[in-house]
């Protein structure tokens, strides 16, 4: 499978792009690339993935990229182009001349067991966000530490200190004082009778 | 969308922002523009003031900010934002804030709750994005870093912090002496508590020892004494009281001494008397005093009769007068000497009256002679001042009144001439009888003198006339006295003379005497042997046991008792002090023992009192033991939540947003967790190699601007990973460093959040192009989106413009799907 391939498949399993038909039309013009492709859900992006092969022409890839976003602004659009450079290294003034006009993605031909995970990496900004798990769903410090507490510190001292907690240390510190402070006191207090 | 959206901002003369603007925000996404200067900051300030009615990265310096929110030159302003809908049920749709140099008047939208985590996780100021980066920069710092705190603050561990630190005291002895200032007074309670129970041991020890020394002797001692049977000897089990008691009653030996004592003092007493009788030789010659005596008495007689006889008729003589001088038997000499001195004593007494009258009888008969004398005179005189020469004076005092009446020669009394006289001129004549008469006045008057003299004279002859005659006698005294004195005289002079006669007469009465004393002497010896006898057998049959008759005399017997008798006395006496010895001997005895006990009851008590002090540090053992484990399990729990908020969510979101905005940077950022589970949670940041492979700091591997990027990520990531309390993101021209690439890919990942995280998003930028650019990337695609952008200028006058345009959906034909 080439790089552009798997772009496309990211593309339209992860991203809901939809694939447009090779040439696609904008206004009357037709324009072709390796792929095309449109977001479907919430967004209009356009896409375009180029593959550069050894017989690609740098300037050619250049001038059909500049037709494609100058077509768009005389029709007015504002969908936003992204252009996808695939297997070949793109040269810097290429891409310099792309991004003027588009986001250029240069991916290249990431390989190895990571290639895919490279490929996505690249395209990613393409890609729908992921609401991760909320840090607060996680931050329920008390039924965890009551579960992490060994038995022999269960009592009511881990009562007394996880209400202080939140207070701050000085609070704990003054639970565990007038923890160990009581049985003291308890004596003292007794010696203190007797004297 | 759902959620409540910012909805407008009206803003007065607010810092740069001179004038009145408003900026309608009811879109889901606003973008600002303007340059620098005109005030985009200051429209996120006020949006920040509107909804939390502080700027939180001022106000970590204090309050001060609030006296500089006023635009120069204007009398104050105000700010007031609205919202859609109340960010929760019953909440507050719009908020506002009055200032001016001397007044800030805030009236926030949110709470003090969520508007902290609004200025925390919303609101990326451009002073706070600077605060990431410096977190990097301080990242080496070991300890706790700013980071770790940053991130501690994030995660909201600081009540597993406050667990960790707050019990940390338990793990070490002297900190919780330190914590718990009485801990260390229990140790010590304890301590000497321990120090007097040793103490209090080998007092104990040495108390039983000191007994068991004194139970020995006493033992010795009770044997010694005896007498009672099989001396008693004192074991563990003997009732000491009863013995004491027993010790105490018994009198015996107390009356055997007392017996014993008197004993030897009668001996003593019958000895003494013994020996004060009168010599053996005393009652010898019994019938020699017999006659002795009778010739003692009968030379007296003799004597009496004889050279006596005299003596005694002188004696009777003066006894006749003088009745209480003695009698001759009683004693010659006294009787004699006592008769002399009465009969010289009278003598002497007649002899004085009689002088005495003789006196009385001459004075008499001189102070008759004054007085017959005197008497004479006084008539003499008498006859010579009869011729009433009295009157002499008188009448030359009369004739020396006519003098000045005296003319001539004729008398002015009788009329007659003196001439005729022939005696001379009247006036001598007068002048004459007048000196005459004068002179005779004068001798009068030494006469009269003279008689007051002779009276005198006479009464005090009178007088002691009558006192002499008291001292003479009557004629038979005188006669009397004057035979008595010769009489006495006689009597003297014959006692003088008997004076040796007497002396005898004492010799014999004196050796009479002795004689007779004697003779009672020996008699009375004679009775007391006799009464004695029986007595001193009696005694020394007593005290040796056989009769006196044994002994060759009375002496030696007495002497064989006394000696015995002692020796009783003493062995008695020694065994009575040995009684004392073992009574106090035994008292001792009881108290040490009850000392000991007392002792041990104070041990035991002691034992008890450490015993609670051990239980209490036993107490607090366990205490320590149970915080240990809590802060144990604290401090696992909050690796443990690190490791898993930072593996799980956050690195994977930041890893996410980080390569969105930087695709073709190598190494990603990253928290680096802690190996060792147990360890202090010490968060810092690394960089991964996008093959997985740990690699340097951020700092060190990445640029400037993706420090930026990963700054600006680590934000958005922590924005994500808590849960939408608001669905609003504020930022403030984020893109400043960051290259084109960056920017084309944070206007995607900006449509992402605002479509679909559903973020309000409203972004400040400085950039005109990136202005234009984000305008035309962050269009509505599709029907609802909605786009605000606003341009804030000034006018000529320097007022700020607010110029907002709104973008809606328009279907884009441009490409036929």
């Amino acid at each position: 499978m080439s790089t552009s391939d798997r772009v496309v498949e990211i593309l339209v399993e992860e991203g809901g792009y939809r694939a447009l038909p090779r040439p696609f039309n904008v206004g009357s013009q037709a324009f072709d690339f390796t792929h095309a492709l449109v977001a479907g859900a919430r967004a209009n992006d356009l896409v375009i993935v180029i593959e550069l092969r050894g017989d690609t022409a740098d300037d050619v890839v250049v001038r059909k990229v500049l037709a494609l976003t100058r077509a768009l602004d005389v029709l007015r659009s504002k969908r936003p182009v992204t252009a996808v450079l695939t297997s070949g290294q793109a040269r810097s003034d290429t891409i310099q001349s792309i991004s003027k006009v588009c986001r250029v993605l240069p991916v290249g031909a990431p390989t190895g067991p990571d290639a895919t995970d490279a490929v996505r990496d690249w395209i990613s900004v393409l890609l729908p966000l992921a609401q991760p798990p909320p840090v607060d769903t996680m931050l329920d410090w008390e039924a965890e530490l009551r579960v992490a507490a060994p038995p022999a510190a269960v009592g009511a001292l881990i009562d007394a200190v996880i209400v202080a907690a939140p207070r701050g240390k000085d609070a704990v510190e003054e639970v565990l004082a007038n923890d160990i402070g009581r049985a003291v006191q308890a004596v003292l207090d007794q010696e203190g009778d007797r004297q | 969308m759902t959620g409540p959206r910012l909805k407008n901002l009206v803003i007065e003369n607010f810092r740069s922002l001179r004038g009145k603007v408003v900026i309608p925000l009811d879109a889901q996404v606003v973008l600002i523009h303007g340059t620098n200067g005109m005030g985009k900051t200051s429209v996120l300030s006020a949006l920040e003031l509107g909804l939390t009615g502080r700027i939180t990265h001022l106000a970590a310096d204090g309050d001060g900010y609030q006296r500089y929110l006023t635009t120069l030159e204007t009398h104050g302003g105000a700010i007031s934002l609205t919202t859609t809908l109340p960010l929760s049920e019953g909440g507050s749709t719009d908020g506002s804030l009055a200032f001016s140099d001397q007044r800030f008047t805030p009236a926030p939208l949110l709470g003090p709750h969520d508007g902290r985590f609004f200025a925390e996780r919303c609101y990326l100021p451009q002073a706070t994005l600077g605060r990431l980066l410096e977190i990097y920069d301080d990242q080496k710092i070991s300890g706790a870093s700013p980071l770790t705190l940053f991130v501690k603050e994030l995660l909201g561990l600081d009540p597993l912090d406050a667990l960790v630190d707050g019990l940390d005291p338990a793990f070490n002895v002297t900190r919780v002496r330190r914590i718990v200032p009485d801990y260390r007074r229990l140790e010590a309670l304890k301590t000497s508590l321990q120090d007097q129970i040793a103490k209090g041991d080998r007092a104990i020890t040495d108390a039983t020892s000191a007994a068991d020394e004194r139970r020995t002797r006493l033992n010795q001692t009770l044997a010694e004494i005896g007498g009672y049977g099989t001396p008693p000897v004192i074991a563990g089990t003997t009732d000491l009281a009863e013995l004491r008691a027993t010790l105490r009653a018994d009198h015996d030996q107390d009356r055997r001494l007392t017996d014993l004592t008197r004993q030897r003092s009668e001996l003593r007493g019958l000895l003494e008397r013994w020996r004060a009788l009168p010599s053996k030789d005393a009652s010898r010659n019994q019938a020699g005093k017999e006659r002795a005596d009778q010739v003692a008495v009968q030379a007296f007689a003799a004597w009496r009769s004889g050279g006596g006889a005299p003596l005694d008729r002188a004696v009777s003589a003066v006894r006749a007068v003088f009745s209480d001088v003695p009698q001759l038997d009683d004693d010659p000499e006294k009787s004699r000497a006592a008769a002399l001195r009465r009969a010289a004593a009278e003598e002497a007494r007649c002899d004085q009256l009689l002088t005495t009258h003789q006196a009385a009888t001459d004075r008499l008969k001189r102070l008759n002679e004054v007085v017959q004398r005197a008497t004479s005179r006084i008539k003499e005189l008498n006859k010579d001042l009869s011729g009433a020469a009295e009157d002499a004076k008188s009448l030359a005092n009369a004739l020396a009144g006519i003098v000045p009446h005296l003319h001539g020669e004729v008398c002015p009394v009788c009329e007659r001439d003196f001439t005729e006289q022939h005696a001379g001129p009247l006036s001598a004549h007068v002048a004459a009888k007048i000196a005459s008469l004068t002179s005779e006045a004068g001798r009068l008057q030494a006469l009269a003198a003279e008689r007051a003299e002779e009276s005198g004279r006479l009464a005090v002859a009178q007088r002691d006339l009558l006192s002499a005659r008291d001292g003479q006698l009557s004629a038979e005294d005188v006669a009397e006295l004057t035979v008595r004195k010769a009489q006495m005289a006689d009597l003297a002079r014959q006692l003088r003379n008997l004076e040796a006669t007497a002396g005898d007469g004492s010799q014999l009465l004196a050796d009479a005497a002795v004689a007779r004393q004697a003779l009672i002497l020996a008699r009375r010896r004679d009775e007391l042997s006799v009464s004695m006898l029986p007595e001193i057998e009696g005694a020394i049959q007593v005290a040796v046991g056989q009769p006196a008759s044994r002994y060759a005399d009375i002496d030696e017997a007495f002497g064989e008792a006394m000696r015995l008798t002692d020796a009783r006395v003493a062995e008695a006496e020694r065994i009575a002090a040995l009684r004392v010895v073992v009574l106090s001997e035994l008292d001792g005895y009881i108290r040490d023992l009850a000392q000991i006990e007392t002792r041990r009851a104070e041990n035991a008590r002691s034992g008890a009192r450490v015993q609670r002090a051990e239980d209490a540090l036993k107490a607090v053992e366990t205490s320590r033991g149970q915080a240990k484990k809590v802060s144990e399990a604290a401090d696992a729990v909050r690796s443990e939540i690190v490791k898993k908020v930072f593996s799980t969510s956050l690195n994977k979101v930041w890893r996410d947003l980080f390569v969105r905005l930087a695709p073709s940077e190598q190494f990603v950022p990253a928290f680096k967790l802690p190996d060792d589970p147990g360890g202090k949670v010490e968060a810092v940041l690394e960089t991964l190699h996008r093959s997985g492979k740990a690699s340097g700091s951020p700092g060190a591997m990445l640029s400037q601007g993706n420090l930026n990027t990963a700054a600006l990520t680590l934000f958005l990531a922590l924005n994500l990973s808590v849960p939408v309390r608001m669905p609003w993101l504020v930022l403030d021209d984020p893109v400043q460093s960051m290259d084109d690439v960056h920017i084309a890919q944070f206007a995607a990942l900006l449509r992402s959040l605002s479509k679909g995280m559903n973020r309000q998003i409203i972004i400040a930028v400085h950039e005109r192009a990136l202005f234009d650019y984000l305008i035309l990337e962050l269009s509505p695609a599709f029907v609802g989106d909605s786009l605000i952008a606003v341009e804030i200028t000034r006018n000529f006058e320097g007022d700020a413009v607010a110029t907002p345009r709104a973008f809606g959906f328009e279907d884009d034909r441009a490409i036929a799907a």
